[in-house]
């Protein structure tokens, strides 16, 4: 790498999965080189193109990963009533509306409906 | 006032410094007091101010709280309610046929009043929206379904399409820009969005002006600047506070209101403009749901579909739980679950769509400490907060439908 950010972390603040989120986050703009020491993360972060500084990117880096770290230790103490309000919003959330039952049971009326519905079709397609 | 960084803490509950020392302090379901410094010394008269929040359980009203909280929940949630179709949008346009199969879906959706809004920015989408409002009115009559219908557009549509429009029960919603000074485009519309950037001035002009027209709701989106960075969400957020507080000092004569402050004040997460999933989908001119419209043009500008759901054509609503994105986007718009608002005052307010982190920061979560809606919300609430102690103020909110019996100032 060029010019490069280094930071030395200590992992009980940075857990693995934090750094690579953050890695994700900044994606192409920046080249990441994460190694370890002891009980240290050993960072160094590149920049890949001159709109952005290493130093600028590797701020961004750790705020994301601390952030990550921080909304994974929250959601793990609140992970209960998280998980009633996210489990209760995917179960009873997204009911679809009943098909209409004067389509399902008179052939009749789905059919004169289709009708007007291609005649509309085409009346669009000649707006201007 | 300057925004603090970080939420301060008095005790147990969220607080936040207003001017004139006063203190704002909320409970956890929205219930709040603005203390005096008088009030701050005397503990005796403090805990009687507090108990009515809810934040000391052996006085809580617990019957009370746990009916706000039903109310304001997402246990509450009765689907999406707001539909943008993007007959024209970013050089695409979409097909009366595409447009066929997105009113279909809205009509799976069991929100109880649907809203569609159709956008058509250069024109050639006027086929598709054509359709779409002939049909949905069809399918409204046919299902016995409450549906409002509107436009946007940047100017008023030709005559012909006026009278189409007016006699299908169809509102404009006129789409302008902040940044250019000219007002001129203002039309017979009853709604109004627009686009707050780094130009834009005079906001208590504005407020003037938009009520001269009998507008009834405005809706200020930050541009593309204003949402990207912290220093331009500054601007953005002070242009609209201060928009708010010209709003608030004339409420009496005029039926104007913002609808962004009254989405945040209700608490309702699908009440808040923009909302990605709770209160609103998008449905691009190919025929992709997005999450929300600037989920669409995150795809559209940057070739970012993160907000992508799936194509209109195959997917079902009930189908959407087993989405991915859907799944992580209820643990984002999870407020409990966001580290820093979980701290702050206005939690049980502020909502910030997960389109919007995506475009600043590049994920769902986004970091509050450094979000540029952050900033802007907090400009928006504090301007609302530090006058909850006026007549005038409460009787705006009142006007708008707030609960104003939440704030005991």
């Amino acid at each position: 790498m060029s010019a490069v950010a280094k930071a030395s972390l200590p992992k009980s603040v940075y857990p693995e999965e934090s750094l690579a989120v953050a890695a994700i986050v900044l994606g192409r703009r920046a080249r990441i080189e994460l190694s370890a020491k002891g009980k240290r993360w050993l960072i160094a972060v590149g920049a890949n193109s001159s709109a952005a500084s290493p130093d600028a990117l590797l701020g961004e880096f750790l705020n994301e990963a601390l952030s990550h770290a921080r909304r994974q230790a929250r959601l793990k103490k609140f992970k209960p009533f998280v998980s009633i309000i996210a489990g209760r919003l995917l179960s009873k959330g997204f009911l679809a509306v009943p098909a209409d039952p004067l389509e399902q049971l008179e052939p009749q009326v789905r059919f004169d409906r289709n009708q007007e519905i291609e005649a509309l079709i085409s009346a669009a397609g000649k707006r201007t | 006032m300057t925004r603090l960084r970080q939420p301060s803490a008095l005790g147990f509950a969220p607080a936040r410094q207003l001017n004139g020392g006063r203190v704002l302090v909320t409970g956890p379901t929205g219930r709040a007091i603005v203390l005096t410094p008088t009030d701050l010394v005397d503990d005796h008269s403090l805990q009687g101010k507090l108990s009515p929040l809810g934040i000391y359980p052996q006085t809580a009203d617990v019957e009370a709280l746990a009916g706000d909280e039903i109310e304001t929940g997402e246990l509450n949630w009765e689907g999406p309610a707001t539909h943008v179709i993007l007959c024209s949008s970013h050089g695409r346009t979409m097909t009366p046929t595409t447009a066929k199969t997105v009113v279909d879906f809205i009509f799976t959706t069991p929100a109880p009043a649907l809203t569609v809004e159709l956008v058509d920015e250069d024109s050639s989408g006027w086929p598709a929206a054509w359709f779409a409002v002939s049909y949905a009115r069809r399918r409204a009559e046919w299902s016995r379904r409450a549906i409002n219908l509107n436009i946007r557009a940047k100017r008023p549509p030709p005559s012909e399409r006026q009278e189409f429009l007016r006699g299908h029960g169809v509102d404009w919603r006129a789409d302008l820009d902040a940044d250019q000074a000219g007002m001129a485009r203002l039309f017979s519309a009853k709604r109004a969005r627009i686009v707050v950037g780094p130009a834009a001035d005079a906001p208590r002009d504005w407020i003037d002006r938009l009520s001269a027209a009998g507008i009834e709701s405005v809706e200020w989106v930050p541009s593309a600047s204003s949402a990207a960075s912290v220093p331009a969400a500054c601007r953005y957020g002070a242009f609209v506070a201060a928009a708010l507080d010209r709003l608030i000092d004339i409420h009496e004569t005029t039926d104007l209101r913002d609808e962004l402050a009254t989405g945040l004040l209700s608490g309702r997460p699908w009440d808040v403009p923009g909302t990605d999933l709770l209160a609103t989908l998008a449905y691009a001119p190919d025929g992709s749901i997005f999450t929300s419209e600037e989920g669409w043009k995150l795809a559209a500008e940057r070739g970012d579909e993160t907000l992508r759901i799936g194509p209109v054509a195959t997917l079902r609503f009930k189908e959407f739980p087993a989405i991915a994105l859907v799944r992580a986007l209820t643990t984002a718009l999870a407020r409990e679950a966001q580290p820093l608002c979980a701290a702050c005052v206005y939690r049980p307010y502020c909502l910030i769509p997960p389109s919007a982190h995506v475009r600043a920061q590049g994920t769902l979560y986004g970091r509050l400490p450094d979000s540029p809606r952050c900033v802007a919300h907090m400009a928006i609430l504090d301007s609302i907060f530090s006058r909850l102690n006026d007549e005038k103020c409460l009787g705006a909110l009142s006007k708008w439908s707030v609960d104003i019996k939440r704030f005991n100032c």
